[in-house]
């Protein structure tokens, strides 16, 4: 979800949260999925250079 | 009690092969002293005396008969219950694992015996070595948590039930209980020690790891354990170093680079004085020491590490979730859930990070022998019902670089507290050395007071 918010990224973690494991459960985890979010959009506001790959944690 | 009058695991390893001790002898005290301190420390899952016996025994003689079978010959060990074991249970702190018996040994565990060392039994760990807690207790108070998730190997190791433990590491599960019981823990690069035969976390984080009373010990405990080993995809090729002699053969004060941003921000107050004091010591003791900056927000690389290791153990348990939730503990069925529900776009834009971090910590390290932290943020927190903050210990582990506790004094209600020092990929020579050179620096020498 680039661009989206915090709320947003917490939305869009709760309605997933809710289709997999019930509202019931979703409640108990409400924070976390918060907290959750938080560091998802930390992730989405850093800026990575287009030919940085994804790491493979294999050293031969 | 029993008195504890023997040296460290290499020092002991010198008296063995020159017959001044036994290797029964010393397996029989670390029984006894199994027996009367584990109903405290509940350090041990499982315990094989019987095996670990005549081990001994066979040792014994294969001594006399043909010489030492390796550099660990005679030395008792543990092993953490991650760890597959052959004949032996092996159940990763889990009710679902509860009568697993393995029918071969980890490679790692294989390499252990290979050099003579006697597997004693299973230290405890947390559920999956995740954050479910062990039974396990700090020796050094036993109403505080002893770390984890290698909650038993570090209070086997702190109260002298065993010389050397074999552990792992996916964010601080080496470095921190080895700081929180006051032991020395080694977590050396990705790849270096085989996880074939290992019940992983997250396959891209999980390395073997070491813990011990010394700087020599570990250094000698990882060059029986290093290697390449086909069975495990992601074991490294690369030359094993003569860590023992790299550790033997150091004399030149070290370059360090002190990293206070993020660490001071979190650490707690006699963390940071203390922290301060130890830099002021081994300056004194010749070190050049220079503060350094994070090459990335450590903050990010913390956001990314958890994207990381949430998704991947979601994946791994995802079959036996769906089937057996009920089965899993609290933090455990909430980490695998969290898993679920991380978008993919952000564990690939955490992988991608991930790279970006590992390249400009090398740069950082460059010219450097080791950067210097606080192992934790606080000495070890009370309670049982969690394992501490494991925020000091994950960029390190999640750039793949080795890094090590070295156990640094006490606070003012007498727990442990320790530096971390982080080395280059693959230069754990140089790491050892300047750790041991830390070490002798410091003259620090931790005993818990289990045997009052």
């Amino acid at each position: 979800m680039v661009g989206a918010t915090k709320e947003e990224l917490t939305d869009a973690l709760v309605q997933q949260a809710i289709s997999l494991f019930g509202k019931e459960r979703t409640e108990l985890l409400l924070s976390s999925l918060e907290e959750r979010a938080e560091q998802l959009w930390l992730l989405d506001q850093t800026l990575l250079d287009k030919e940085e790959e994804p790491a493979v944690m294999y050293f031969p | 009690m029993t008195e504890w009058f023997y040296p460290g695991a290499a020092e002991t390893a010198v008296q063995i092969r020159s017959g001044r001790l036994s290797p029964v002898d010393l397996v029989e005290v670390c029984q006894r002293r199994i027996e009367v301190l584990d109903d405290r420390l509940r350090a041990w899952a499982t315990i094989d005396r019987r095996t670990a016996l005549a081990t001994a025994r066979a040792l014994e003689r294969e001594l006399e008969e043909g010489g030492p079978r390796g550099p660990l010959h005679g030395i008792p060990v543990g092993v953490k219950d991650v760890y597959y074991t052959a004949g032996v249970k092996t159940s990763a702190g889990s009710k679902l694992m509860e009568d697993f018996v393995p029918e071969y040994s980890a490679a790692a565990v294989r390499r252990l015996e290979g050099a003579g060392a006697i597997v004693l039994g299973k230290t405890a760990c947390t559920e999956f070595a995740a954050n479910d807690p062990a039974p396990s207790r700090n020796p050094w108070n036993l109403d505080h948590t002893p770390g984890g998730s290698s909650s038993g190997s570090a209070a086997a190791v702190a109260a002298r039930t065993c010389f050397v433990t074999l552990d792992t590491q996916t964010a601080g599960d080496v470095l921190r209980p080895a700081a929180y019981c006051g032991v020395v823990g080694l977590k050396p690069s990705y790849g270096r020690i085989s996880r074939h035969g290992v019940v992983p976390v997250a396959w891209s984080l999980d390395t073997g790891g070491v813990m011990a009373r010394s700087v020599e010990d570990v250094a000698l405990a990882l060059g029986v354990l290093a290697g390449h080993d086909p069975e495990d995809q992601s074991s490294s090729t690369r030359p094993v170093s003569d860590y023992s002699g790299a550790v033997r053969g150091w004399s030149d004060p070290p370059t360090l680079g002190l990293l206070r941003r993020y660490f001071y921000d979190h650490a707690g107050e006699e963390v940071r004085e203390h922290t301060d004091r130890v830099v002021e010591l081994l300056r004194s003791a010749g070190a050049r020491i220079e503060e350094v900056e994070p090459p990335e927000d450590l903050g990010l690389v913390y956001a990314a590490h958890r994207a990381v290791v949430f998704s991947e153990c979601a994946a791994y348990h995802q079959e036996t979730f769906r089937q057996r939730p009920e089965n899993y503990g609290p933090k455990l069925r909430q980490l695998i859930e969290l898993g679920q529900v991380t978008p993919a776009v952000s564990y690939i834009q955490a992988q991608r990070l991930r790279r970006r971090f590992g390249r400009r910590l090398g740069e950082t390290l460059r010219g450097m022998d080791a950067l210097l932290t606080p192992t934790t943020p606080t000495t070890a927190p009370s309670g049982l019902s969690a394992t501490g903050d494991r925020r000091f210990q994950i960029p390190w582990t999640f750039a793949g670089v080795p890094a090590i506790n070295v156990p640094s004094g006490l606070d003012r209600s007498g727990l442990p507290l320790g530096i971390q020092l982080v080395g280059a990929l693959f230069a754990e020579d140089r790491l050892l050395a300047t750790a041991y050179w830390c070490e002798k620096a410091l003259g620090v020498d931790l005993h818990p007071p289990v045997d009052e």
